[in-house]
């Protein structure tokens, strides 16, 4: 193996939304290309801070954030995203076609090149026949599967996905979940997962990283060395997926506040 | 009239229907709809019929007298469309300066409501200003208006813009400052340059809101359109009813009220037409909440 440098890297990032109320303390980790990293922390603990300051939408108090060799100052190109509330970041106004395909316009792609792609990835999440209704026509997960489209046509080199399957029902969390995984196999894309569920944190990732408590540092890395063919079914029964899963369970139960992390690392 | 020209329109912002009034509405607007829609109407002019004949004022024609006058006056035209010259030449003037106003009010509002919108201090610094403004009524300007611009079209455009503004403007920061911080951030993430921002997100997202605020302006261009007429004009329908009620031509001017209240609603209808095809999202969303 080749020592690359890291497609994303971030060293101690620190956020604070104003005096008194920091988000994140310190967070330093780093995320190799082609890899699933899953971050699970409690509720409220920084996750969407850190994922805005990774896709450039928030100027973070102080720290780096650095990708493909850039540090990240403004939105960058190679990213893409696919927030927790699919019906208000999907654009009503738009049919899901238009929707995947708005993005593409300021990629310098041709009209054929566009239409190609929006169809090619409705079909990849399994809508290629809805691209003429409106997301407000669809259920839930099916308008979670249109900004996954609408992601996956951007090409991004790093997609960010912050808890995207918390508001959808548990069949289509396992089928979406599925989808994920099928297309970071397939497409070898690096994906950054939140999640507050540690099944689908370990059952998607190469690697699972546990943040504590706000302010939140990194209390683990985790490797995940599962089979990369993953299934609902056995894969969350072998031992290895239970042994892991409890071990995040247990650093996230008893989830250090990060005075304790801070002395840990020393 | 004062109830149009204060307050923000909001007819787009009303709570979801629910399903069973709903339901219920559409069994209503079958024939038994239609019939109650067109009997008032027709029965008002009737009873109006009635009484006019009855008290024979000469103030008062009959609306057949008036209908007939109509017909005399604007659509005895040749054909294919019975459209007189005097009408293309009231209905023109008036509507051309009508719509230039209007048209200068949609664009200058919208623009400074996104600007205005996007801008919590810009707001904040704005409101008062705006709000103070919109509450001199567009009449009391006309002297103003008459000193600064003179007796032209450039004055009565002015004035019915000026008039005009205030519904789209306030709707339009409305509307700006609603929207969902998801959608905004979502152009963001995607690498939509600004414009593409503000024509794609922005503006859409706003749509309903200063919709509802265009066609409150509509409303007011029009009244602005014929007062500034009666003020000062060579031509447009202001200017025939008022030559009509001062060569005591009281049919006539009985005429051009009418033509003007046709006017407003067709216009009105226009707007809803429209607003209908280009709202049909926001219907739909909503529908489906
Ligand atoms: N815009 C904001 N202004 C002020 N505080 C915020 C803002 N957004 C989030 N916070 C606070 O920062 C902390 C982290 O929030 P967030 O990143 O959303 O956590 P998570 O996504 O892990 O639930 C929370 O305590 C939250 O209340
Ligand atoms: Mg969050």
């Amino acid at each position: 193996m080749t020592t690359t440098a890291p497609l994303l890297d971030i060293k101690n990032l620190h956020h604070a939304y104003g005096p008194g109320s920091i988000a994140i303390d310190d967070v330093t980790f780093s995320v190799n290309n082609g890899k699933f990293t899953s971050i699970v922390g409690p509720s409220g603990c920084g996750k969407t801070t850190l994922m805005k300051s990774i896709a450039g939408l928030l100027s973070f108090t102080s720290g780096q954030v650095n990708l493909l060799g850039q540090d990240v100052t403004e939105v960058p190109s190679d990213l893409a995203m696919v927030f927790q509330d699919y019906s208000r970041s999907l654009f009503p106004w738009l049919k899901i076609g238009a929707n995947v395909e708005l993005p593409l316009r300021y990629r310098g792609l041709d009209v054929k090149e566009r239409e190609q792609r929006t169809q090619e990835s409705l079909e990849a999440v399994g809508l290629g026949n809805k691209a003429d209704k409106y997301p407000w026509e669809l259920s839930g997960g099916m308008q979670q599967r249109a900004a996954i489209a609408r992601a996956l046509a951007f090409h991004p080199k790093l997609l960010l996905m912050d808890e995207p399957f918390a508001s959808v029902d548990a069949q289509t969390r396992a089928d979406l979940e599925d989808l994920v995984g099928h297309v970071h196999r397939t497409l070898g894309m690096t994906i950054l997962f939140v999640t507050h569920d540690i099944d689908e944190a370990v059952y998607l990732a190469d690697e699972v990283l546990v943040l504590s408590k706000s302010p939140s540092r990194v209390v683990e890395r985790i490797a995940v060395d599962l089979p990369a063919e993953r299934d609902q079914v056995t894969t969350k029964e072998s031992s290895a997926f239970v042994t892991l899963r409890s071990q995040v369970a247990r650093l996230i139960r008893h989830a250090p506040d990060s005075e304790s992390v801070g002395a840990a690392n020393e | 009239m004062a109830s149009i020209l204060s307050g923000t329109a909001s007819r787009a912002v009303r709570p979801p229907a629910s399903g069973a009034p709903k339901l219920q509405n559409e069994f209503m607007s079958g024939a038994k709809f239609v019939i109650i829609r067109i009997a008032a109407p027709v029965i008002l002019v009737v009873l109006w019929q009635i009484a006019a004949v009855a008290g024979d004022s000469l103030y008062f024609p009959p609306p057949s007298e008036i209908a007939v006058r109509m017909y005399e006056l604007w659509f005895s035209g040749p054909s294919p469309w019975f459209v007189t010259p005097a009408l293309v030449a009231d209905i023109g003037s008036s509507l051309g300066r009508m719509f230039a106003g209007w048209g200068i009010a949609v664009v200058l509002g919208v623009a400074l409501g996104i600007a205005i919108g996007r801008s919590r201090v810009v707001s904040q610094l704005v409101d008062p200003i705006v709000h103070f403004l919109r509450s001199t009524p567009g009449p009391a300007l006309i002297p103003v208006f008459l000193i600064l611009l003179g007796t032209d079209n450039l004055m009565r455009i002015s004035l019915i813009a000026f008039g005009s503004i205030w519904p789209v403007l306030l709707n339009s920061i409305d509307g700006v400052r609603a929207i969902d911080s998801t959608q905004l951030e979502t152009g963001r993430a995607f690498g939509l340059p600004w414009r593409a921002r503000i024509f794609r997100i922005v503006i859409p997202a706003a749509m309903p809101k200063i919709f509802a605020g265009i066609q409150v302006s509509l409303a007011v261009a029009l009244v602005l359109m014929v007062i500034s007429e009666l003020t000062v004009s060579t031509d447009g329908i202001g200017h025939q009813l008022l030559t009509a009620q001062q060569t005591f031509a009281l049919t006539d001017m009985w005429a051009g009220i009418a033509l003007l209240a046709i006017l407003g609603y067709l216009l009105n209808l226009g707007f809803t037409v429209i607003e209908r095809r280009v709202l049909r999202w926001y219907r739909g969303a909503r529908q489906h909440d």
